[in-house]
């Protein structure tokens, strides 16, 4: 046999073995004798693999604990981790300062508090003048947005979570975890769903299917076309994941809304037909991931690994002495634990591929019932006097930035005047010394 | 603009998927991290390090970039090298629980043979290289394919499956060898 050819062999029989369907005593090579070396490899591989390490259930439980605390204390990962960063950074800035002696001679003390002066005299102008033009604007969009403010807390507060029933929400699908992981099976079909659920894809076929969609609606059509979007994912056997309503200053409402719908067949395509439909498509990404391949390794292991399990227990059944039960019982544990193992990892791919998510943002364009935002504030006369108002503003600003800075000033140009002085005095005094 | 984009949402975990993610995957990542640390405690922490850095990391996780499994184990082997790191420092102690747990047989005579075996395999697989080890310890103990490792270390499927090769054929000449000498 050459090398390669036995390579591969023996890669193929480790797979199988790993996944539990391989008797290395038992010769079942595909060439019927099974080279003897081949054989050697094989129970060595079979030693690694059966050798392998398990944690004691006390650091399981050690460590599950501590994982909750941690779970509980930073319940939004990123901000603790991004927290932590910062932290590092700003120390390991301050341990970079060093303090240079040598360098602080009279005409760059001086140089750099002329800069500073100077420097701070922009910031405050600067500052100034941004506060002005904000001030100048927010007398105008007050009113506005305090309109706006008592329509949304009115007809408008229609923030939806999952967990809210959908606007229909009779249908029992209707309502779904916000994490995403809801009703995994595939089983989440509602009963009255109309013609939702057809066949489920085939088992084989594992796909993270995402849509997101941007769409443009004439105005005054926005509740209408939520309402048929959530329609759509009832009627597709799915839920409202999230969903929010917005007001523009023009009047004109805009908003996202993320549906998911059970991923068979051909469900995914007619939602996206259905919301094709809705108003002006202005963009539209659909992306898939096929997992299919992992899937389906899993499921070969779980099987292999129940069929395992029901030989032990069959085996279970014949055994005569305690010790012939001990041994069974604690081959059958570490089979059922890595059942319980895959079981997970299926679990938690099914959960992601049973749904398939749209999301769509939605806006109304047109002709609002006003006029761009804050486009007719601006007249000439409004100008000059914003002008003036600035004005003001920055000789008030040049005042108190005095008061502030000339004390400080002269209290500092003394400091520096009576060093100099003693550093002449000193110099004069070795002078005459030599 | 959406709150509720799948690439955001599925980059964050809740927390019931990073449990999910901690049962179905504690058992192989001490595997594997057992393979590598001779002492259990040093694998306990290794391990525990492992899933804290995963929760913390878990909001820059992207589904789009690869599997959770070989995210975790990533995060795993990192954690294992920093360790293999600090220990060079160290003076190496030789730990009194070094002997890994098996608890399957329940026979004496066949507990020690196996215990036998097992500290004769922990020796050969000294004679391996640091990266053969590595794959060696993916494979049976943190039961990965060989396509998961190869995506792991950044190698092709087929060189894992070489690399696996080579390795086995060494540990069977070392274990011939051993024997031999005995």
């Amino acid at each position: 046999m050459t090398d390669m050819k036995k390579q591969q062999e023996l890669m193929e029989m480790i797979e199988r073995l790993l996944a539990g369907n391989v008797d290395v005593a038992r010769d079942d090579s595909p060439h019927g004798t099974r080279d003897e070396e081949l054989q050697k490899l094989m129970s060595l591989a079979e030693e690694l693999s059966a050798g392998k390490a398990e944690p004691t259930p006390e650091f399981e439980e050690r460590l599950e604990g501590r994982l909750a605390e941690l779970m509980a204390e930073s319940a939004v990962p990123d901000k603790a981790e991004a927290d932590a960063r910062g932290a590092r950074t700003a120390s390991s800035d301050s341990g970079k300062v060093r303090w240079a002696p040598s360098w602080l001679t009279m005409p760059r003390i001086a140089a750099v508090a002329a800069a500073l002066v100077i420097s701070l005299g922009l910031v405050g102008v600067t500052g100034a003048l941004i506060r002005g033009g904000y001030q100048g604007k927010t007398s105008a969009e007050t009113s506005a947005v305090s309109q706006n403010r008592a329509t949304e807390n009115g007809t408008l507060s229609k923030e939806q979570t999952a967990d809210s029933p959908a606007p229909q929400g009779t249908v029992e699908s209707a309502v779904g975890d916000a994490s995403g992981f809801a009703a995994p099976g595939g089983t989440a079909a509602s009963d009255g769903a109309g013609e939702s659920t057809v066949a489920p894809l085939p088992s084989s076929q594992r796909i993270i299917q995402t849509a997101d969609y941007r769409i443009e609606i004439v105005p005054g059509e926005f509740d209408d076309k939520y309402a048929q979007i959530s329609a759509v994912a009832i009627k597709y056997g799915g839920y409202v994941v999230s969903g929010d309503t917005r007001m523009g200053n023009d009047g004109l409402k805009n908003g996202s809304i993320s549906i998911r719908v059970a991923n068979t067949s051909d469900n995914f395509t007619k939602a996206q037909a259905e919301i094709d439909g809705l108003g002006n498509v202005t963009s539209r990404k659909i992306s898939g991931q096929d997992v299919t391949e992992e899937y389906v390794d899993l499921q070969s292991r779980l099987r292999n690994a129940e069929a395992q399990e029901a030989q032990y227990l069959a085996l279970m059944q014949r055994a005569q002495t305690i010790e012939e039960i001990l041994s069974v019982q604690s081959r059958l544990a570490q089979v059922q634990s890595e059942i319980e193992q895959i079981k997970g990892r299926m679990k938690y791919m099914e959960g992601r591929t049973d749904f398939a998510t749209i999301s769509i943002d939605l806006r109304e364009t047109g002709e609002g019932t006003t006029a761009d935002d804050g486009g007719t504030d601006w007249g000439f006369v409004d100008s000059i006097r914003y002008a003036g108002w600035l004005a003001v503003q920055t000789v008030n600003f040049v005042i108190v930035a005095l008061g502030v800075l000339v004390p400080l000033v002269i209290l500092g140009g003394g400091l520096a005047l009576l060093i100099y002085r003693v550093i002449q005095k000193r110099r004069a005094g070795r002078n005459n010394g030599a | 603009m959406l709150p509720d984009k799948p690439a955001a949402r599925s980059s964050s975990f809740g927390k019931m998927d990073f449990e999910e993610i901690y049962r179905g995957f504690v058992r192989p990542v001490y595997a594997f991290v057992a393979y590598r640390i001779d002492s259990r405690s040093d694998a306990e922490d290794v391990t525990a390090t492992t899933f804290e850095k995963a929760w913390r990391a878990s909001g820059r996780f992207d589904p789009a970039k690869g599997s959770v499994s070989t995210w975790i184990f990533t995060i795993a082997r990192n954690c294992l090298n920093d360790h293999l790191r600090s220990q060079s420092r160290r003076p190496s102690t030789v730990e009194l629980d070094e002997e890994q747990q098996d608890g399957v047989e329940s026979d004496p005579v066949e507990q020690f043979q196996a215990q036998e075996m097992r500290r004769e395999l922990r020796d050969a697989l000294g004679s391996l290289s640091a990266n053969e080890r590595e794959v060696v310890a993916l494979k049976f103990g943190g039961s990965l394919n060989n396509r998961e490792i190869g995506r792991l270390l950044n190698i092709t499927e087929s060189n894992v499956g070489t690399i696996l090769y080579r390795s086995l054929m060494k540990l069977k000449n070392q274990l011939e060898g051993g024997i031999e000498n005995d």
